[in-house]
């Protein structure tokens, strides 16, 4: 895609955002006159979003502010009506899951003969977090790494495996953009999650058996991949600076190392 | 809203006036819910991290910088509470049922119930992808806004936003409705 192409493109989203200026929209009129598939790609963005502008509003419980009201401490309540010595009492609204994982990793340490000490704790919501998706595969083993020691390619390339998880880990040390290229048994395994840091992707696309993204210079980005327990999927990684393949290799195909090209 | 507003409820109720916190629920409880419904798919799960954004807040509203918006920090705690809560889920399902289910978008559509079928699309995205959507089109929140709340450049969120249209189309087309 041409620098004219996504300029137009940002202005088609701009327009559905109702952030276009007039010239600007005058601007896109012209081009979508001029480029049949861009006016294509228009029409389904306009259609896209009608469909979600008619999605009528989910239906708030009745109890809603009752319910929130009745979770929160009972202290600050109580101090409120006079009463001392209440001490805290929480009602832990996602107790019933906190009980039934707890069910769950016991089940699973059973069946499995792992020991729960070596099991990943649980992930705890963070007030301050931000929205990066903090994937942690549980019981990951490294299980082959690709090293990058081109002028234009620098890093590293780490494949871990967990029961069910696959992670590919690109962490990318060149100035260049890399555009990348992950394919797989589509037919075996499936996309769980990608995360890039620090976040901002420029470019993602995944299809069954493949997946593309852009990593712009500095990055460190993680594919997790997913499939039937006991699976075992067989990375083929690509990257490209400018175009021009640089790097291409399996990752985990013959145990602790796979091929490199 | 009117952020003002919001300020001298929040600094009422770190005074220890619940009734201040209460009138901030009043205000955010619908959108809070609305939001976590469509991250999470469930009716009581939406419930469950209502609950828990305004019990977080609650707790941490010293810690909460007023040089942003009230809005803003609760929608991140939303957020956050529901991708918390999709992984616990997830998990959950997994050590229940002994085996992982793929989840591809196809699966993820025949799980959910007729007559929902952007709502099933959404569910497909990843987390950070459905956020976005859910900002923009079922909160209505600008760029900015949504800068605010991910914590991400405002061309980050663009970015992110070009890209779940993109692969929310890819699904509903998939499916018929495009």
């Amino acid at each position: 895609m041409s620098d004219s192409d996504e300029k137009y493109l940002e202005l088609m989203h701009a327009e559905i955002d109702g952030v276009a200026s007039g010239t600007e929209r005058a601007a896109l009129r012209e081009y979508l006159g001029s480029h049949p598939e861009a006016q294509i790609a228009h029409t389904e963005l306009v259609k896209l979003t009608g469909i979600l502008n008619r999605v009528e509003a989910v239906k708030t419980p009745d109890d809603l502010h009752e319910s929130i009201l009745a979770a929160l401490p009972r202290e600050r309540v109580e101090n409120e009506m006079g009463a001392r010595n209440s001490g805290w009492r929480f009602r832990i609204p996602l107790i019933r899951y906190g009980y039934a994982l707890a069910a769950g990793i016991l089940l699973g340490a059973a069946l499995t003969g792992v020991a729960i000490k070596n099991m990943s704790p649980l992930e705890k919501p963070d007030v301050y977090g931000t929205m990066a998706v903090r994937e942690t595969a549980p019981r990951c083993i490294a299980v082959d790494q690709m090293k990058l020691d081109r002028p234009e390619l620098g890093g590293s390339v780490e494949l871990c495996r967990s029961a069910s998880d696959t992670m590919i880990i690109f962490d990318l040390q060149g100035d260049q953009a890399v555009d990348v290229e992950v394919g797989f048994d589509g037919s075996q395994g499936s996309l769980k999650s990608f995360d890039l840091q620090p976040s901002g992707v420029a470019s993602f696309a995944a299809q069954k058996g493949t997946i593309s993204f852009r990593s712009e210079g500095k990055q460190r980005s993680t594919i997790v991949l997913t499939s039937q327990k006991n699976v075992v999927l067989i990375p083929d990684v690509r990257m490209y600076v400018g175009g021009k393949l640089m790097q291409q290799g399996t990752l985990g195909a013959r145990g602790a190392g796979g091929s490199t090209k | 809203m009117d952020d003002n507003e919001d300020l001298k409820l929040v600094e009422e109720a770190r005074q220890g006036s619940r009734a201040s916190f209460e009138r901030l629920i009043i205000r955010y409880e619908r959108a809070i819910y609305n939001a976590a419904y469509r991250m999470v798919h469930d009716p009581e799960d939406a419930k469950d991290v209502a609950q828990n954004v305004f019990l977080k807040a609650f707790q941490n509203l010293e810690r909460f910088d007023t040089k942003h918006r009230f809005f803003s920090w609760i929608y991140r705690i939303a957020l956050n509470e529901s991708i918390n809560l999709c992984k616990s889920r997830r998990r959950f399902e997994s050590a229940e049922d002994a085996r992982v289910e793929e989840n591809t978008p196809e699966k993820l559509l025949r799980r959910v119930e007729l007559g929902d079928g952007v709502q099933a699309a959404l569910l497909s995205l990843a987390s950070e992808y459905r956020a976005v959507i859910v900002l923009r089109h079922f909160n209505d929140c600008n760029y900015e806004e949504m800068s605010e709340i991910l914590e991400i450049p405002e061309k980050t969120v663009k970015s992110r936003l070009f890209t779940a249209r993109a692969l929310l189309r890819n699904v509903l087309t998939k499916r018929g409705m495009l």
